[in-house]
């Protein structure tokens, strides 16, 4: 009975799991390569989306790459622009306690002897393959391996004149009692100096390096243009005077103007003064060596001699505040300048042991 | 000659091709699994198109893949790719209706039954208990007793599918057993099924 049972539902089980095995689908082998056949497409397919997809995403990375470069570079360029690197004015600062009351004009490059100039008149020229010459001697061959960073300094005592040729083709007057402070090479997207004193400069036209000048209490920036630049410490005024161009001032307090051509800005103590219209002459005549007055106070007149002729005046009283207007040709001889002086005001001079004393004249149809 | 050799290799070893980039080697697998895998998928749903389609995109994403991990259990491997690839189109093609419309069921028909044992009542009534006890098993007790006995999988390749070790996959059939077992006091047939097929 059990044994029976037994088979009998055996039987069953199995004819059950046959029954299974038989209702499973069945694939025919045509089916199968056709089947196939269409996994082959789409993978195909998917494949050529992928690379695309890839060449998207590398696209990207690449656009992503060259985007930041670019901001890196823009940023560089802005940094350069207007961050303000003060390594030349440290400089400058550092080097002030070398300055000696030397009365030669004196040219000091790194790792160079000392070059004096003993002409009232020195013009020095800094051409691009790396010589520099002086007065038409050479007198170093500077090497190209030259750091960007290692400043040349001029200095330029009372009585003195210099014209300066620099390394990208900017011309330079420095005017009796000036301090210039520049690379001997300039840096690709940067050329900047310092100047202490008074100069002249014709700046070569470079879009893609401006051209900033550092003096103790501002900064003009210029693209390429022709100003003058009057920053002596002694006075407690500055001026910017642009000839043409455009210049853009800016202060320690990065107050900053823009001049245009025939406008001049005072900086006083560090202040930026609105800037107003002048005749531009009388401001950059030094340059040919002429001083033009209009209306100006003798004082003024006699410091900037002081400057040009390196000889100490005594103005008496009543001598500083008489007003002058005129031309006077700074090549002549001190006592010719001074003799035109005395035509224009009533002044005369007297020269006791290496100084000069200015004394009103009396004048006799008022007595 | 190539060919030959190639229908000759073992699963794994296919599967190392498979892992080199060989796609020879996948369309042997390809054609090798077909019949199972859609059978497979069959028990989820009767839509026939839509498991060929399901068993297509397991294949596209493995040539496709560049991350493919190696396995000792390549029909296991299929299967629960299969069966996730069936369970995603699903649940997102159907959100709305109840997801037990996706559990694995291998359906037997009493008429089949009828036609099966047909003049012979009792084996007819033995049948209908049977496969009711069989249909009242939890989903992965049927699809392991489909996998063991319908399909001849091992224990290891059940556990691959099933997602456990070994030692649970035979437990799991055990445990099936005992329970048709107890509802249908079948211990010895099964017992002997077993010991048939294994």
């Amino acid at each position: 009975m059990e044994k029976r049972k037994f088979k009998i539902r055996h039987h069953v089980a199995r004819k059950l799991i046959e029954h299974a095995r038989e209702q499973e689908r069945h694939v025919t082998p045509e089916e199968l390569d056709d089947l196939w056949k269409r996994v082959e497409e789409q993978v195909f397919i998917e494949k050529r989306k992928n690379s695309r997809r890839r060449i998207l995403y590398d696209t990207m990375a690449l656009s992503a790459a060259v985007i930041f470069f670019c901001m890196f570079w823009l940023g560089k360029q802005f940094i350069a622009y207007y961050a303000d690197d003060d390594s030349i004015v440290d400089f400058a600062q550092y080097t002030q306690a070398e300055e000696a009351t030397n009365k030669d004009i004196r040219l000091l490059i790194p790792g160079k002897k000392e070059v004096e100039v003993k002409e009232t008149d020195a013009n020095i020229i800094y051409s691009q393959n790396g010589t520099v010459v002086v007065n038409s001697d050479t007198i170093t061959q500077r090497e190209t391996q030259e750091k960007e960073r290692e400043f040349n300094q001029l200095i330029i005592p009372k009585g003195k004149r210099t014209r300066l040729t620099l390394a990208d083709g900017t011309r330079l007057w420095a005017n009796s009692g000036t301090r210039v402070v520049y690379p001997g090479h300039f840096e690709k997207n940067r050329r900047e100096i310092y100047v202490e004193g008074e100069v002249y400069l014709d700046v070569f036209r470079n879009e893609d390096a401006p051209f900033i000048v550092r003096t103790k209490d501002f900064q003009i920036q210029v693209l390429g243009t022709s100003f003058n630049v009057s920053a002596y410490p002694s006075e407690g005024v500055s001026s910017v005077v642009l000839v043409e161009g455009s210049v853009n001032v800016k202060n320690q307090q990065k107050e900053q103007v823009i001049l245009a051509p025939g406008q001049l800005v005072d900086i006083e103590t560090g202040r930026l003064h609105s800037p107003r219209n002048v005749d531009v002459e009388p401001y950059v005549c030094w340059v040919k060596n002429m001083l033009m007055y209009v209306d100006e106070p003798l004082d003024k007149v006699f410091r900037k001699l002081n400057l040009y002729y390196g000889k100490e005046f005594i103005l008496e009283s009543g001598v500083a505040e008489l007003q002058v207007s005129g031309k006077l040709d700074l090549k002549e001889k001190l006592e010719d300048v001074l003799h035109t002086i005395s035509f224009s005001a009533p002044i005369y001079c007297e020269e006791i042991e290496g100084r000069i004393f200015v004394r009103k004249k009396i004048d006799m149809n008022h007595l | 000659m190539q060919y030959t050799l190639y229908q000759n290799m073992k699963d794994v070893a296919l599967w190392n091709l498979v892992l080199k980039g060989d796609m020879k080697a996948m369309s042997l697998l390809y054609k090798k699994h077909y019949e199972l895998l859609l059978n497979f998928g069959l028990k989820y749903t009767s839509d026939e198109e839509f498991v060929k389609d399901c068993i297509q995109d397991v294949f596209v994403k493995l040539c496709t893949s560049k991350r493919l991990s190696s396995t000792e259990y390549v029909r296991s491997y299929l299967l629960t790719s299969l069966k996730n690839v069936i369970s995603d189109k699903l649940s997102s093609m159907r959100l709305t209706e109840d997801l037990n419309e996706h559990c694995f069921e291998l359906k037997i028909e009493d008429t089949a039954l009828e036609s099966l044992f047909k003049g012979n009542d009792e084996e007819l009534q033995l049948s209908k208990k049977l496969v009711d006890a069989y249909k009242s098993l939890p989903e992965n007790q049927r699809m392991a007793i489909y996998l063991r006995y319908v399909k001849g999988l091992s224990y290891k390749e059940m556990a691959a599918v099933l997602n456990i070790n070994p030692q649970s996959s035979m437990n799991l059939v055990s445990r099936a057993l005992t329970n048709l077992r107890s509802k249908m006091i079948l211990d010895e047939y099964l017992l002997f099924i077993i010991l048939f097929f294994s």
